[in-house]
């Protein structure tokens, strides 16, 4: 559990973050919004213990990030907005250096890095040097660093700027997959990749926190998303009884294509979980897919709405309401 | 030193002898320091002065300058290039860090200190008017005493690097930091009327020169190991309480 306690920073008599609260579990994954210059970094700098706060606390299931600053960030994978990283190290000199400061004994930690960049997709520029990666390989460098030593605090200072789409899903992929022991905490700009892959949205401007708004609040206001796949090799009714994966049930829409393949989609106010719970469900059955997609058109016109302050906050304890 | 120190230590003299600026930076001292020796034996052809005392002479004037090439990388160059950001926030003590990046600087400027060593031995087997001048105690003396001058002198120049937010400023608040309190020690004795001009000899140059000369006394090297360990103490706590410059 990360709890952020009325936390204030200042840079001489500029305020940057002013009285900021919420908390935010295991599993959440928290998608931090808001124009340039709100105070996302400074936010993420605070929880990764490169800034101190001016006042307030920061606690990670109970630790002190100031006071047990040391237990704090053996808890905590940070990855900054500019990927900083070594470029006259290799890949693989970089990560075996990394989870070595970070306390792993030098076997543990050759074994670690090698199994990190090959989960990640770095195996065979392990021996490349840092200096020369695009720019995606060096996040996820910079990624594979972070999530190391198995944090139970992931922060993200905008991951998926300036990255192509493929990047773009391992980088979601990364997340999803440390977010099922650690809480996440992500800034960005790009909000319908955020959207997809946030559970809960914390919308900052002028340093104030204005929104802490849930995921699924925001798809019910945003009238739900629609999950649509194309299968071949099921009955219509064996289709129609898959609603049965959504929570509450949902209608599903079956038509038949003229090349004889199903689409079949449902409104759902669930996202990730769903897909993979009917991607799982037509594996099983051993039907043929084709495609299957989430597809929340509203979403990200809601978070921009929420960013730009044009839409009223939807807020939790903490956030300040601004309309 | 501890693990994470010395890795620390690794990384930082790996990435300083991995460019040329590490290289270039010795073959400077070197020349300087050769060129020093060469002009101080000639102006004391026939003096008093013993040749180990020359030498120590020839190197202390151009340490402070060694000492903030070799240290205005270890923390300006990590904020600049964000690496900075990545080290703090990493599980790693204040005292590691510093340590580590000080024995890197240090190693550095030994290695200054040792090949100006190597080179005036050279220069003595090619110097046959030298021989008899030379005491090898005397020259081990200097040496001792010249590294300990360098330990001071890389913590300041540690410090600066800290507080610097690039690497050409930290360069030169370690020659004004090191500088300063004689400028500031002379400037006062000028306001001194009729003061002989002996006392305007850099201290840390007559240090050298006596424990050359066989006058190898405590105070000095207490002096510079006390200077280091001070303002290593002082980096600790100024990267504990975060009150370093983040950008």
């Amino acid at each position: 559990m990360l709890e952020v306690i009325q936390v204030t920073r200042c840079f001489g008599r500029r305020v940057a973050l002013e009285q900021v609260s919420f908390q935010a579990a295991r599993g959440d994954i928290v998608g931090l919004l808001g124009p340039n210059g709100a105070g996302k970094t400074t936010l993420l700098r605070l929880a990764a213990c490169y800034l101190q706060p001016t006042q307030g606390v920061i606690r990670l299931n109970g630790v002190d990030s100031f006071r047990e600053s040391l237990v704090f960030r053996s808890r905590m994978g940070y990855l900054p907005e500019r990927c900083p990283l070594y470029d006259d190290m290799t890949v693989g000199e970089y990560l075996l250096y990394r989870a070595r400061i970070k306390g792993f004994p030098f076997v543990k930690a050759r074994i670690r890095s090698r199994e990190l960049a090959e989960q990640l997709g770095l195996g065979e520029m392990r021996d490349r040097l840092i200096g020369t990666l695009s720019l995606g390989c060096r996040r996820r460098t910079g990624l594979a660093d972070a999530v190391l030593h198995d944090p139970r605090l992931l922060l993200l200072d905008d991951p998926i700027a300036n990255v192509d789409t493929v990047e773009c899903e391992r980088m979601a992929a990364s997340v999803v997959n440390a977010a099922r022991h650690a809480t996440v905490l992500i800034s960005g700009h790009a909000l319908s990749q955020l959207g997809e892959l946030c559970t809960r949205f914390l919308v900052l401007r002028a340093g104030h926190l204005v929104a802490d708004v849930p995921r699924a609040d925001l798809l019910a206001s945003a009238g739900g998303a629609r999950l649509a796949m194309e299968v071949s090799g099921a009955a219509e009714a064996a289709l129609k009884r898959v609603s049965n994966l959504f929570p509450g049930g949902a209608a599903a829409d079956v038509r038949l294509l003229p090349d004889g393949w199903w689409q079949v989609s449902w409104l759902t106010r669930q996202t990730g979980a769903v897909r993979d719970a009917v991607a799982m469900e037509v594996a099983r059955q051993g039907w043929r897919l084709r495609s299957i997609e989430l597809v929340t058109p509203a979403l990200e016109s809601r978070l921009a709405d929420l960013v730009s302050g044009r839409a009223g906050a939807t807020g939790s304890a903490g956030a300040k309401g601004d309309a | 030193m501890k693990g994470v120190a010395r890795l620390i230590g690794w990384r930082d003299l790996r990435a300083a002898l991995s460019s040329t600026s590490g290289y270039g930076m010795l073959a400077g001292f070197l020349a300087l320091t050769g060129w020093s020796f060469a002009e101080l034996l000639r102006r004391n052809e026939g003096g008093f002065v013993s040749a180990q005392a020359i030498w120590g002479m020839s190197v202390a004037p151009w340490l402070p300058f060694l000492a903030a090439a070799a240290t205005m990388r270890l923390f300006a160059e990590e904020r600049q290039t964000g690496t900075l950001e990545t080290l703090l926030t990493a599980p790693v003590r204040a005292h590691d860090l510093v340590l580590g990046k000080f024995c890197a600087a240090l190693a550095l400027v030994g290695a200054g200190i040792l090949l100006a060593l190597l080179q005036v031995t050279v220069l003595r087997q090619g110097a046959p008017r030298m021989d008899g001048a030379f005491s090898m105690a005397g020259l081990a003396a200097a040496a001792l005493l010249l590294f300990l001058q360098a330990a001071a002198w890389t913590a300041i120049g540690t410090f600066a690097s800290l507080q610097a937010g690039q690497q050409a400023a930290a360069g030169v608040l370690t020659v004004l930091c090191i500088g300063a309190p004689y400028a500031l020690y002379a400037g006062l004795l000028a306001w001194i009327p009729k003061m002989p001009h002996g006392v305007w000899r850099w201290p840390p140059l007559g240090h050298v020169s006596d424990a050359a000369t066989g006058l190898f006394a405590l105070a000095p090297p207490v002096l510079y190991s006390s200077v280091a360990w001070c303002v290593l103490f002082i980096c600790v706590r100024l990267i504990e309480a975060r009150d370093v410059r983040t950008r």
